[in-house]
């Protein structure tokens, strides 16, 4: 291991791997094997995929955030040249077609199970979220396939909506789903109310902010794509598919939505140009092209347009906390109190709920000695894109609420903002260490840490 | 429909497509060459960029029809006719100025561009030549730096 | 991403444009098509025909004389952004040229496609303002001061086309831009231009359209120095305000880029 003192330089020139004797190659920069392909075209992306005799398919999307679908005909799409199949949620539910799963569902503080309206393949009677999916068109060709979108015609009495987390759980809000009687969809709680409370009121300083984690869209450069051909002799499924998880994606695929035996279904994930947790998820799509494929004969290929992927990737954050901190006269922390809001969309996604219930709350005090902690984190219905896993999922939700109070506390002290963290690091003798959300951190150095970092950037 | 004729990467292509077919899907399904990618709607990303008579262009901004009768040429005729790399594909890898790859293509093609204009060019021109061209992955300094090797590694050529 | 059907059909001359603008009603001329085929894209525009000028090198030429520099219709920006012989005449257009989009759209969009399209935030207008330029087309030659008359609305008439735009050549000139930040678009741009006799401040981004800031123009006309626009505010009334910035941002931007292209021409050494 290194010495603390000696900061390690990271070479930025690779090697072959052909180069390294023995096959010695932990700790050296090995150049990548897929760069040659990528560079030169080669890559494998699934809108690359051609499949004989593909056809395609186009969505009609909601343009509403929350509306009523009085009517739906679909007549003059179905008849356009070539199309050859049109598919609402009344053909989904006719084929008992099923629904994506919400994993690791996160109760209400009293134990009630959690408010769960899942994301449908369809939505039926009523949209909640522009960009919810009203309608399928698998066509000859991409451009056929989106001129009888055009074709279908919806008639929407439109509702009032709530984009705003922060008022998701006002009296006076729009309920997105009026069958739960709240947009509440769960309450986690940790730690001890009382005891917090009590310890932050009676500190010497008290930090006191309002925070809003705004919503995210990854975007990344490729857009999510299906690609899936059905042999009907053998009952088999072969699809490509834009995912971070192409097991996971057949197991959801096979047991919650089609119906099918898995190893009826192949999912092949070649190069993927960027994901970062949004290509991770089950999501809708998807199970559109696989069943279309069987429905028509031939192989369906689906691709987002940039503006789709605005409106149905998954998307992320979207919260809104008030938290406090409460500090003695020399800067140590004696509490901490958090109350956030997180938006999951207009329905559940397959991990939305555990990422702000269950990762959130696991670093919510950092590497801080936090004697006392009251966490509470709601999850609510806003009309807007459901919310997923991305880029650290929940935790550098819980990293901003902590380091903006501990910040704070320094400024408002008048102490000096390292000077501050490091009286508050846990220390090497104190792993393993249990915060108070419930997690363990198993190993660690944190004042080490924090040394070289200040070493390596000049602080 | 439209008969169109593009000399991509030295071979003529000659194919019949409806008017409305953008160069990127000639290039794609026309010519059957997938490493131009599309990665927008708005000729914002750059993911679809290819020389058009030399200068670099975004082919998913114009008609197939536009570029009739040019020539075109994409990623897939960068390397040598040997097929070994050229620089500027030797100098991504070397610094990892690629991770998903899916940008890639069209930072070449923007790279070679400059390079035509530029053959020794500062920090700054790299980045303004590249303003058209969006990475989600690497955040662009292995980029800028591999651009820059291989502006040496042209030079000294 | 997918346009509506179109045809598409190469004019083999001006008078072959016109014959098609006039016989098909719903065709547009296809310069460049950065704008035009980006919003078909977007199924914002759904014309029948395309008639495409790509072909019509009498377009392309560029002519500079003593007192002016006249583009051809279908000159692209990546030509004036890189001509040393603009450069030396009107430094402050070739920097226009060249802060339009991006290379790859630079080597495609057109003078005459940009000019014709007026959209309130493209650079142009300003410089065919501020330059006092005359616009060539198939029938006519119209003033800058007249060219442009609403929000994508020029004084074009149905099957007219722009042949060239002819600029003055001004003693100075200097345009900023305050880029948006995603499409480079201009949140504010402003063109000062300095003939000697007076003074043209033209300003795109800000409005429905390219408009000229008299008070700055007089006040610059009597002392060309940035002292000189001290206290003069554009009203933030008949500006834009929109998700990417307010009215009165606007108006504040304006009054700062017009003082900075002032001192850019005035803080080399140059005599107010």
């Amino acid at each position: 291991m290194n010495d603390a003192d000696t900061p390690r330089v990271i070479a930025t020139e690779g090697i072959e791997a052909s180069t390294v004797e023995d096959a010695q190659y932990i700790g050296k920069p090995l150049l990548r094997t897929e760069d040659r392909r990528l560079l030169t075209g080669k890559g494998r992306y699934v809108d690359d995929v051609v499949l004989p005799g593909m056809a395609w398919c186009a969505f009609l999307r909601s343009s509403h955030a929350h509306a009523l679908i009085t009517r739906i005909d679909t007549q003059a799409a179905r008849e356009a040249p070539e199309v050859l199949r049109v598919i609402t949620a009344d053909e989904w539910a006719a084929a008992d077609m099923g629904a994506l799963t919400v994993v690791h569902p996160m109760p209400f503080s009293d134990g009630r199970p959690m408010n769960t309206a899942t994301r449908p393949v369809f939505a039926r009677h009523k949209v909640n979220h522009v960009g919810d999916i009203i309608a399928a068109v698998v066509a000859n060709t991409r451009e056929a396939a989106q001129d009888a979108v055009e074709l279908i015609q919806v008639e929407f009495e439109e509702l009032q909506s709530n984009v705003d987390v922060a008022k998701a759980l006002d009296q006076a809000t729009p309920l997105v789903h009026e069958q739960f009687g709240s947009n509440a969809v769960f309450d986690v709680r940790k730690g001890d109310e009382a005891a917090t409370r009590a310890a932050i009121d009676g500190a010497h300083k008290i930090v006191e902010l309002e925070l809003r984690s705004n919503r995210l869209a990854a975007n990344p450069i490729e857009p999510r794509s299906y690609a899936c051909s059905y042999d009907a002799s053998e009952e088999r499924y072969t699809l490509y598919a834009t995912t971070q998880q192409p097991h996971y994606l057949r197991r959801s695929l096979a047991v919650y939505a089609l119906f099918i035996p898995e190893h009826k279904l192949q999912v092949i994930a070649p190069n993927v140009g960027g994901s970062f947790g949004i290509k991770g998820n089950f999501p809708v799509e998807v199970a559109t092209v696989v069943w279309a494929s069987r429905l028509v004969g031939r192989p369906v290929k689906w691709t987002a347009t940039r503006s789709e992927s605005m409106m149905s990737d998954t998307q992320a954050r979207d919260h809104f906390t008030k938290a406090r901190m409460g500090f003695d006269a020399d800067g140590r922390i004696v509490g901490m109190e958090v109350d956030t809001l997180a938006a999951l969309g207009g329905y559940l996604s397959n991990f939305a709920p555990s990422i702000p219930g269950n990762s959130y709350p696991q670093t919510i005090t950092g590497l801080y000695r936090t004697p006392n902690l009251f966490f509470r984190v709601r999850g609510v219905y806003t009309n807007t894109v459901p919310v997923d896993a991305y880029r650290g999922s929940g935790r550098p939700e819980a990293t901003w609420v902590n380091e903006r109070l501990v910040e704070n506390g320094a400024r408002e002290l008048g102490i000096d903002v390292v000077d501050l963290r490091k009286k508050n690091l846990i220390g090497p003798q104190d792993f393993p260490y249990r915060t108070l959300s419930g997690r363990s951190y198993d190993s660690g150095n944190p004042p080490l840490l924090l040394e070289k970092l200040l070493t390596l950037s000049g602080y | 429909m439209a008969t169109i004729s593009i000399r991509v990467n030295g071979t003529q292509v000659t194919r019949e497509m409806e008017d409305r077919t953008l160069l990127v899907h000639f290039i794609r399904e026309g010519a059957g060459l997938t490493g131009t990618h599309v990665g927008c709607d708005t000729a914002q990303c750059g993911a679809c960029t290819v020389h058009l008579d030399g200068r670099a262009v975004k082919s998913c901004n114009q008609l197939a029809a536009q570029a009739n009768g040019g020539e075109v040429r994409t990623i897939e005729g960068v390397a040598n006719d040997d097929g070994s790399l050229h620089a500027i594909q030797v100098a991504f890898r070397q610094h990892h100025g690629l991770q998903c790859g899916y940008c890639t293509p069209g930072m070449v093609m923007s790279a070679l561009d400059l390079l035509r204009l530029h053959p020794t060019p500062t920090e700054e021109e790299i980045a303004g030549h590249l303003d058209g061209n969006l990475c989600r992955c690497t955040g662009y300094y292995n980029i800028v730096k591999s651009i820059q090797t291989a502006a040496r590694m042209m030079a000294g050529a | 991403m997918f346009m509506y059907s179109v045809k598409h059909q190469r004019a083999s001359s001006v008078a072959h444009v016109c014959e098609l603008l006039a016989a098909h009603p719903d065709a547009r001329p296809l310069a460049g098509g950065q704008s035009l085929i980006a919003g078909m894209k977007l199924r914002l525009s759904a014309p029948s025909l395309l008639v495409d000028l790509g072909g019509l090198r009498e377009l392309t030429t560029i002519q500079i004389d003593a007192q002016h520099v006249t583009l051809g219709a279908m000159v692209r920006h990546a030509q004036v952004a890189q001509s040393e012989a603009i450069r030396k005449v009107i430094p402050a257009l070739a920097s226009l040229a060249k802060g339009i989009g991006d290379p790859m759209v630079r080597n495609m969009g057109t003078v005459g496609g940009s000019v014709a399209n007026n959209d309130p935030a493209a650079d142009y207008p300003a410089a065919v303002v501020a330059l006092d330029a005359v616009v060539t087309t198939t029938t006519r030659e119209i003033a800058a001061d007249d060219f442009f008359v609403g929000m994508f609305e020029t004084a074009l008439l149905p099957g007219e086309l722009i042949t060239a735009v002819k600029f003055r050549i001004p003693k100075r000139a200097a345009y900023l831009k305050f880029k948006n930040p995603a499409s480079r678009f201009a949140m504010v741009g402003v063109f000062v231009a300095d003939f000697g006799s007076a003074v043209r401040v033209a300003v795109v981004g800000a409005s429905a359209g390219v408009f000229r800031v008299a008070e700055m123009e007089r006040a610059l006309g009597r002392r060309f120095h940035a002292a000189s626009l001290d206290g003069i505010e554009v009203s933030s009334a008949e500006l834009l305000s929109d998700l990417h910035s307010q009215a009165v941002y606007r108006a504040h931007l304006i009054a700062v880029l017009a003082k900075r292209a002032v001192q850019s021409l005035t803080e080399s050494g140059s005599k107010p």
